[in-house]
């Protein structure tokens, strides 16, 4: 495969992650916060396609579980009735961009089953759907600070590097304080120094604020590289020849090249970013219960009897993996592409 | 010897700019440890106004960053209201916690990068390559959440070493032989997962630098004149691809110190990290201000050390003027 | 190849005027409190008439370049004063030099890294118009073209990138650029140096073709003074940062007065064959 199809590929692959919490409604069975307190830490669902009789069924279908006899934590089959899975069902409503209410599910069972294809939680939530929802907050926040760090950081790199003297002086100093400074302490510093409790809505944007601020000076510095560089150009001067103003000089000739280290930098910050946000939620910074973030599932884990009997808790942490990889495999592939690129 | 002298500026300065960001950041707080206390009604305000006073806390900004500045001179850094004690004593500890923790994962990863890097160097060809980059490129996918919260499941469904803090239960009774050998064991896991999670950058640092290095001319010309390999590589060019990686040392650390933290909390490692934790979850600010300002003073005592290596290791760097 | 169209004739205004120009860098160590200044033009003097071709010749580090980027603007002399046209250029403001600037243009040394690598052709060209604000995309394009036609560029080379040019085509592509803004004045700060000597001739000859066609005045730097015998007017001489000598082309290299210029002509290179001249086309 071509080089730039294997980036469109890639890019295809991470969007297809996007989409999937994007539509969270939809292909959700459950809301993430219905809770069953039956079900407490459930296991995952086992899809059989074979009944107790013996026939074959195409459809899958699941037993409701209980616990055992006996036990506060062992769930049994109940094999008395099957639910099948049922696509496009109805479930709990939820609203289309805003706009308008829904209640089309993509898959579910009649009630009063209940899959639980990844296990429930504490509460008896569905873990799958909150992986779902909680995609939205880790992978987006991820994404949005991404955006902000590098926004400040091109904006501040190319004031520095274009204009030099004295801002530029000022930004580079403080750019190596915050890079003097183990990123992980900083954040928890930031943090630190806002209000414990947010709510859910500000607490998604607070998040983005504080990562995104923390991460400026390593985007600027590398911005202000190229500008320099740039600045240094026959060509730059050439343009001043033809009465360029500095705005033009920077923007069509300085900032161009720097954009697609940029890109390049962005693949590799967005992972970086989305560990922040889980991090943080993990350690009760960051976005609470209910609303899930892919580290705050993962916070019941440091209790050890969850760590040791609940596999499935561990799931979201899993999900990172594919992310991960999908997004350094593209930071990689770009920084070919770039490097291939002339200047 | 000035270049030392420079360096030691800049990291000075670069501490004091630490330590005002903490302040200002800590100014933009909207509340101190006494909002807790606000908030009883059997405590008056009085009260709260006489004790404030008697922390200073309600002197201007710059006069309280003076006076912080002054006992951090004196090495005293504050009291710790949640914990109730002097914060320099409980910095401390923490400190020599987290130090023996990433002191050891910094070794170990250094230890192990070096030589297979060399080897992934000289051997950069065929299923070499392809082994190496694929098994790089999936470590550095696992965040070290993930891979702390596995392996700790792993070991404490088989109970294969002990976990959480640094010493077991009955410390006390064991001999001295006893009690080091219940550290390591203590430490075994934590060192194991800030080394995994570290080591896929280094080792990738390490052969590109290598490499670079061994298509030099200067190298071919060594190799040209009959001198042995072995020779060539550790007499040649592992000193020339130490400068690179010298400066590298000094800024793997900050994300040592990064991995260190999250690995302390969810090990239950008594060192800085939990203990930034706590403090942020009491509004402790001065012991948030004294854990932020202690980790940056290892990083960058780290990177002087860096420095000091490279000026002894780089003779360019010696003769250079001014 | 002597010129015609040469006005020295009394009474009639130079379009360039160089008054005691000096220029000084101060170069300061970082952490040293020394200062350190160079002085890259110590009082120069010059005049040129419009239509001339003007050599100006000297050996590396004699403040060639540096007179060359201050008449164009460029970089800001110290003290002294540069009259184009009756304006003292030295006093504008930006605004104000705005509009002087088309009229003087410098074609730099290496045409690679003159012009930026992701434009094409034609937006290299059209970059002045379009700083300028000048018209409509399509009026633009059209001058460019044009330009480009004078230079020998057929408009098929428009979508190219720099790299896929030769050096002399690039040289081309810089020149057609400054052409495109109708100068008066044209300096060429070693321009032809890095090609061969039957590139160097062509583009000489299209320059040749170009003054007489748009009355442009040259301003000819290079050190290469068998070129110079061949091509200019007047050559000046330049040491230490001053002009030291200043003749007709023939003149200068029957009857060179300063020691300098002495070693500078003898230092061509003589082919000991038989004449005619390279007149190579």
């Amino acid at each position: 495969m071509s080089h730039d199809r294997r980036i469109w590929a890639i890019a295809a692959v991470l969007i297809f992650f996007h989409a999937a919490a994007i539509f969270a409604d939809f292909l959700a069975p459950y809301d993430f916060a219905a809770q069953d307190r039956g079900m407490a830490f459930a296991p995952p669902a086992r899809l059989h396609f074979v009944d107790n009789t013996g026939v074959f069924h195409l459809r899958p279908f699941v037993y409701g579980i209980k616990l055992r006899q006996g036990s506060l934590t062992e769930y049994q089959e109940d094999r008395s009735r099957p639910f099948p899975i049922r696509f496009f069902v109805t479930g709990e409503p939820y609203r289309v961009l805003g706009l308008w209410n829904s209640r089309l599910r993509c898959f579910g069972v009649d009630e009063p089953g209940r899959i639980l294809l990844m296990g429930g939680d504490g509460f008896g939530r569905d873990v799958f759907s909150r992986l779902l929802y909680g995609g939205r907050v880790s992978l987006f926040s991820g994404l949005l600070a991404a955006g902000l760090s590098l926004g400040i950081g091109l904006f501040l790199g190319a004031f520095s590097g274009f204009y030099g003297g004295w801002l530029d002086d000022i930004i580079m100093r403080v750019s190596e304080v915050f890079l003097a400074l183990p990123w992980i302490y900083l954040l928890l510093a930031l943090r630190a120094f806002l209000p414990l409790r947010v709510d859910p809505a500000d607490a998604f944007f607070l998040l983005v604020g504080v990562i995104g601020f923390v991460g400026w000076a390593r985007p600027a510095r590398l911005v202000r590289g190229v500008v320099l560089s740039a600045r240094e150009r026959t060509f730059v001067l050439a343009a001043r020849g033809f009465g360029a103003s500095n705005s033009y000089l920077l923007r069509r000739h300085a900032l161009p090249p720097a954009l697609g280290v940029l890109l390049t930098q962005a693949a590799l910050l967005v992972p970086q970013y989305i560990l922040a946000e889980v991090t943080l939620s993990f350690l009760g910074l960051g976005v609470a219960d209910p609303v899930p973030s892919w580290g705050n599932m993962l916070a019941d884990l440091q209790q050890y009897h969850v760590l040791t009997s609940y596999w499935w808790m561990l799931i979201p942490g899993f999900a990172l993996l594919p992310v991960f990889l999908a997004y350094y495999v593209l930071a990689n592939l770009l920084h070919q592409r770039v490097k291939s690129l002339v200047l | 010897m000035r270049y030392l002298l420079r360096r030691l500026l800049h990291a000075v300065l670069v501490l004091a700019g630490v330590s005002v960001l903490s302040f200002l950041f800590s100014e933009m707080s909207p509340g101190d440890y006494f909002a807790e206390m606000r908030m009883m009604p059997q405590v008056s305000p009085e009260t709260i106004a006489a004790q404030r006073a008697q922390y200073g806390l309600d002197r201007p900004l710059p006069i309280r960053y003076a006076r912080w500045l002054q006992s951090v001179a004196r090495g005293d850094f504050g009291y710790s209201f949640a914990y109730n004690a002097p914060a320099r004593q409980l910095l401390g500890v923490r400190a020599r916690n987290t130090l023996l923790l990433t002191g050891t994962a910094v070794l170990l990863s250094w230890m192990l990068a070096i030589p297979f890097g060399i080897w992934a160097a000289v051997h950069r060809r065929g299923w070499a390559r392809r082994a190496f980059g694929v098994g790089t490129s999936a470590l550095l996918a696992i965040p070290d959440l993930l891979l702390a919260l596995a392996l700790l499941m792993l070991v404490v469904r088989t109970r294969i070493l002990p976990v959480g803090g640094m010493f077991s239960v009955n410390v006390a009774e064991m001999t001295s032989l006893g009690k080091l050998q219940d550290l390591a064991a203590h430490m075994l896991l934590p060192v194991l997962v800030i080394v995994l999670g570290t080591l896929p950058a280094l080792l990738r640092h390490v052969r590109a630098a290598m490499i670079e290095v061994l298509d030099a001319p200067f190298i071919r010309a060594a190799r040209g004149h009959g001198l042995p390999e072995n020779w060539v590589l550790f007499r040649y060019a592992l000193p020339v691809a130490a400068n690179p990686l010298i400066s590298l040392f000094g800024f793997s650390l900050a994300t040592l110190l990064s991995a260190s933290l999250l690995v302390e909390v969810i090990m239950s490692w008594p060192g800085l990290g939990p203990m930034l934790l706590e403090a942020i979850f009491a509004r402790d600010l001065y012991l948030v201000i004294g854990a932020v300002v202690f980790s940056t003073l290892f990083l960058l005592a780290g990177n002087l050390v860096a420095d000091l290596l490279l000026y002894a290791a780089d003779p360019r760097i010696r003769t250079e003027k001014a | 190849m002597a010129a015609d169209g040469n006005q020295d004739g009394v009474g009639v205004q130079p379009l360039l005027r160089v008054e005691r120009l000096r220029k000084t860098y101060a170069q300061r160590h970082p952490l040293s409190l020394r200062e350190h200044s160079v002085t890259a033009l110590d009082g120069v003097d010059m005049v040129a008439a419009r239509g001339l071709f003007l050599a100006l010749v000297g050996e590396s580090g004699s403040g060639k370049s540096t007179l060359a980027r201050c008449i164009a603007c460029l970089e800001r002399p110290s003290t002294g004063s540069i009259w184009f046209q009756d304006t003292d250029v030295t006093g504008l403001g930006e605004s104000e030099l705005r509009r002087i600037r088309p009229k003087i243009q410098l074609i730099f040394q290496d045409a690679a890294t003159a012009l930026n690598p992701r434009f094409s052709a034609l937006e290299l060209v059209e970059e002045p118009l379009r700083i300028q604000h000048y018209a409509s995309a399509r009026a633009r394009a059209e001058k460019a073209l044009h330009a480009m036609a004078q230079v020998g560029l057929p408009p098929d080379c428009a979508p190219r990138y720099p790299h896929q040019f030769s050096g002399g085509q690039r040289q081309r592509l810089a020149i057609a650029r400054a052409l495109v803004q109708e100068p008066e004045l044209l300096i060429l700060d070693e321009a032809l140096s890095g090609l061969d000597l039957s590139l160097q001739a062509q583009i000489v000859n299209t320059l040749l073709e170009l003054r007489k066609r748009h009355a442009l005045t040259y301003l000819y730097i290079s050190h290469d003074l068998g070129m110079v015998k061949q091509v200019a007017d007047e050559v000046a001489v330049m040491h230490g940062g001053r002009v030291v000598e200043r003749a007709r082309t023939a003149e200068l290299f029957r009857n060179p007065q300063q020691p300098v210029t002495r070693a500078l002509v003898a230092a061509i290179p003589e082919i000991p064959c038989h004449r005619p001249t390279a007149r190579s086309v």
